[in-house]
């Protein structure tokens, strides 16, 4: 088994930090990768941010009612070993701050 | 993945839309000076109907968006604005639909639903009481903030938050927005329905002034979230255990 951690990811417009609201997992769930991960509040929103990544919640580094930079760590999952050297590229394809444009469009 | 497209109303305007796939799809309108992608698709709402089998409908309300968004005050109403959805409705040749709105949403949805009663089935309003938040701290004084920059909402206003990322973000319409904010508060709040209805409110939302009255005048259910606010409300997990099965949903989460 191999652990991969996950950093809270730039939720935009400048925003330096979130506060985590609620997980929507638990430390030892499996969780498929795009399944509701956990609630996150900035200064402008809430967001919903799916998970990066399928695997078993190791631990969180946060709690609910935490403020985390952005770039901390937020999540540390434990993964199988032959699926731990594929999944490095996946939080690339799927970037979730790509679903949490946090400005109205200029148009 | 979802499409995006545009319908067109009986007043000309071009209505922006996502149509994210799935059975008997459920109209999500947003409130104000937001989009439909930051109050429905951020907050995890699409995915979760998805989960449930449905597909979802998510336009941007005229003056928002990538809709039309004109700058004349009469261009706005409650009425106007379910004009918008309507027009959605008939350009995706849906009968009849279950509606989730949220704060200047709920009302609009409301008022659609005085408008085509048969088209609607089952609305689940949010972020609302009995007060109309433009005219309760002052019409004139949040135009002023919007065109001027003014710091002329009382910081104490749930308003003034949003103001204030407003003026810090480029590219939004602040006319169109104050024109908007200028007609709804012109028309009486559409405290009314004649659809089963559900009201969900964040316990610590100033918004929500007057909820067990909304709800009564409604002839709502009321939910309650603990520790949640206007804002927070939105994407928590308990709003959507709440509505989805409201709405004939399976839930799994």
């Amino acid at each position: 088994m191999a652990e991969i951690t996950f950093a809270l990811p730039d939720l935009g417009e400048g925003l330096q930090e979130a506060t985590v609201l609620e997980w929507l997992v638990a430390e030892g769930d499996f969780v498929e990768r795009n399944a509701p991960l956990v609630e996150v509040e900035t200064t402008k929103s809430a967001v919903e941010l799916p998970s990066p990544q399928a695997g078993t919640v190791a631990r969180f580094h946060a709690a609910e009612g935490e403020s985390l930079e952005v770039g901390a760590s937020l999540i540390t999952f434990t993964v199988d070993d032959d699926t731990a050297g594929i999944v490095g590229t996946v939080p690339v394809e799927e970037a979730p701050a790509r679903r949490v444009r946090l400005q109205l469009p200029e148009d | 993945m979802s499409t995006a497209r545009t319908a067109i109303t009986a007043d000309g305007m071009r209505i922006a839309y996502e149509r994210h796939p799935g059975d008997d799809p459920v109209l999500l309108v947003h409130g104000f000076a937001t989009t439909g992608a930051l109050t429905w698709e951020a907050t995890g709402w699409v995915r979760a109907l998805a989960e449930a089998g449905r597909g979802a409908i998510v336009p941007d309300l005229r003056g928002h968006g990538g809709s039309s968004a004109p700058h004349e005050p009469s261009a706005y109403s409650p009425q106007l604005l379910a004009g918008d959805l309507l027009a959605v409705l008939d350009a995706e040749n849906l009968d009849r639909v279950d509606v989730v709105g949220y704060s200047m949403g709920s009302w609009v949805t409301l008022a659609l639903v005085g408008i085509e009663p048969e088209r609607i089935h089952r609305v689940v309003v949010g972020g609302i009481g009995t007060v109309e938040q433009f005219a309760r701290w002052g019409v004139d004084a949040v135009r002023s903030a919007l065109l001027d920059g003014t710091e002329s909402v009382p910081p104490e206003s749930p308003l003034a938050p949003l103001l204030s990322s407003l003026r810090q973000a480029p590219g939004v319409d602040t006319t169109a927005l104050a024109a908007c904010v200028a007609g709804m508060a012109a028309h009486p709040l559409p405290l009314a329905s004649s659809v089963p209805t559900m009201l969900v409110v964040g316990d610590v939302d100033p918004v929500t002034e007057g909820r067990e009255e909304a709800a009564a005048a409604l002839g709502a259910e009321l939910v309650v979230l603990p520790r949640r606010n206007h804002v927070t409300t939105l994407s928590a997990r308990a709003f959507k255990q709440a509505a989805l099965p409201f709405l004939g949903a399976v839930v799994s989460v």
